[in-house]
């Protein structure tokens, strides 16, 4: 397999600040759509900057279509398209113009201009300045921007930020469009359920690790082998206590209802002996697949 | 052809900007102001194009021109510190060398622009009046051309040493406020030394204080006046300070 963005041991600290890579090794796969997903303040920009050369790591290499960064910078940034975080854009500029910037500096055609403002729905904007355009405005004229190369690699770091649902979807066409185009795609977020509709390979990043890296089909075996166990009884708080002594995770819900992570469904049995044997009833006990979200959350917490 | 490009596209993001607006708002107010100033001189009216030309230069040298260049430096990097868009600049396929010289280049050419259309201002006005001001009527002759020359010539020169250095201050001082306050600084130390001190022409702030000299037809300047030390400076500066603003902005990326 081709890896279009690789990292090998890639590490890197803000002085005084949290680690942001602690040997971290990221493989994007040529044709994918991987998403980078992460809580706030996780690093996700950071690692995006680094692995464009925008910061140099304190260790390791990063590899961008297998040339090491930042000696052929200039060659690889021709097949790169990249949107940043809170795109601010020129206020002074229209949408046309803006881009007609962008195709000067990449010595493109203007008709590619018209093209990807076509793709992004703001062709009806074209002549409208910037400065009155609305945060989705802003983002899809930032993809707009993105898109100008028709490079092999796009990255975006978390497109979808302050657009409504409409936006959110011809963001996710656009991409599915690109990768139909052979176009490799880096995508940061914080929102699992966004990257879930649209990436072919994810990477947990947590406390400068990457804490689960593979395809969506590996994340969503992990979520077949977790389970949880969903147990209504007499006296939660006894339950609680009891059930600690014996299971990783054991979480009250609203209405006294209890949420135990078990290995398997046989756990059960085990469960109504603990509590019987405290003389607490048991009235119901019934299997809870997680969430992919919930598988997220148990990497990113333990 | 990489420094073309980010030329043009310079060029092309200078639209509708503040730089822009400065440049050419400025210029036609600086050209109506000397203009009423010539006009109601209470020494007099202008008796020829010399003389008219000192109202005009000597009102831009003593705080225009400098605040000009000043200000037009910060108000070209602004746009990228507001937006963040260096980063993004730095994600293109050019080098950080163009990046930085055609911001440069763009400053230079603007200034360039601003100074002929404010020379093209001064001659309109200077032969509207000859034409329909009995006072002035000096001013129907030609006028001296080689003076005029110099004068473009010296301002181009002695205003590099200035724009490299605040080039390279507002790359290093996000907020406007403070290059703008280390350039009136500057300025008000040259005022003040100006006749005093022998060699103000090493202060990067001198030229334009200094090439006043030269609207004095009177007087022969030798090679050794502060005028002209003050441009091989001015030069110099130009170069070094362009170099160090460079090596910085590499460092900082």
């Amino acid at each position: 397999m081709r890896y279009i963005i690789e990292t090998e041991n890639l590490s890197f600290r803000f002085r005084r600040g949290p680690v942001i890579a602690d040997g971290i090794d990221l493989a994007v796969p040529q044709g994918s759509i991987y998403g980078l997903l992460g809580e706030n303040g996780a690093g996700k920009s950071s690692i995006m900057r680094l692995l464009t050369g925008l910061l140099k790591p304190q260790g390791g290499r990063v590899k961008l279509f297998a040339q090491a960064l930042p000696q052929g910078r200039t060659t690889v940034f021709t097949e790169v398209g990249m949107v940043l975080e809170h795109p601010r854009l020129y206020p002074n500029l229209t949408a046309r113009e803006y881009l007609k910037v962008f195709t000067t500096y990449r010595r493109l055609p203007n008709a590619r201009a018209e093209k990807v403002l076509e793709e992004t729905g703001l062709i009806a904007h074209a002549e409208q300045r910037i400065n009155t355009f609305s945060t989705g405005m802003r983002q899809r004229l930032s993809l707009a921007q993105a898109l100008l190369p028709q490079g092999d690699l796009l990255i975006l770091d978390e497109p979808t930020n302050g657009l409504d649902p409409g936006g959110i979807a011809l963001i996710r066409q656009v991409l599915q469009r690109e990768r139909e185009n052979g176009t490799t795609i880096l995508v940061s977020s914080h929102l699992l359920s966004e990257l879930e509709q649209i990436c072919t390979h994810i990477g947990i990043l947590q406390g400068g690790q990457l804490l689960f890296q593979g395809t969506l089909s590996e994340l969503r075996a992990l979520q077949q082998e977790a389970l949880h166990l969903r147990v209504v009884c007499s006296d939660p708080k006894i339950a609680i206590k009891l059930l600690r002594e014996q299971f990783m995770r054991v979480e009250p819900l609203a209405n006294g209802h209890l949420l135990v992570d078990v290995a398997n469904k046989r756990d059960g049995n085990q469960i109504v002996d603990l509590l019987r044997a405290a003389e607490v009833e048991v009235y119901e006990l019934h299997p809870v697949r997680p969430q992919l979200e919930d598988i997220f959350l148990k990497l990113t917490q333990s | 052809m990489m420094l073309l490009r980010c030329l043009l596209a310079e060029i092309q993001k200078s639209r509708r900007s503040m730089a822009v607006w400065l440049a050419s708002l400025g210029t036609l107010a600086n050209v109506l102001i000397f203009a009423a100033l010539a006009v109601f001189n209470e020494a007099g009216p202008v008796a020829n194009w010399i003389d008219y030309y000192a109202v005009h230069y000597e009102g831009i040298a003593f705080m225009m021109l400098p605040l000009f260049v000043i200000i037009l430096c910060s108000l070209v990097t602004y746009p990228e510190h507001r937006t963040d868009n260096w980063v993004l600049l730095r994600t293109l396929p050019v080098g950080i060398g163009p990046i930085y010289f055609s911001k440069y280049l763009f400053m230079l050419g603007l200034f360039f622009l601003a100074h002929l259309a404010f020379v093209a201002g001064m001659l309109l006005s200077g032969t509207a009046l000859g034409w329909f001001h009995p006072d002035f009527s000096g001013l129907r002759q030609m006028p001296d051309w080689p003076l005029l020359g110099q004068l473009i010539g010296q301002t181009l020169l002695g205003i590099l040493g200035l724009l490299s250095l605040h080039y390279w201050l507002s790359l290093l001082f996000r907020p406007f406020i403070i290059s703008l306050t280390i350039g009136i600084l500057g300025f008000v130390a040259t005022l003040l030394l100006q006749n005093d001190w022998p060699y103000l022409w090493l202060l990067p702030y001198a030229p334009p204080v200094e090439y006043v000299a030269l609207l004095d037809p009177s007087r022969v300047l030798p090679l050794w006046h502060g005028l002209y030390l003050g441009l091989w400076a001015s030069m110099a500066y130009g170069i070094i300070f362009l170099l160090l603003g460079y090596l910085w902005f590499v460092h900082k990326q």
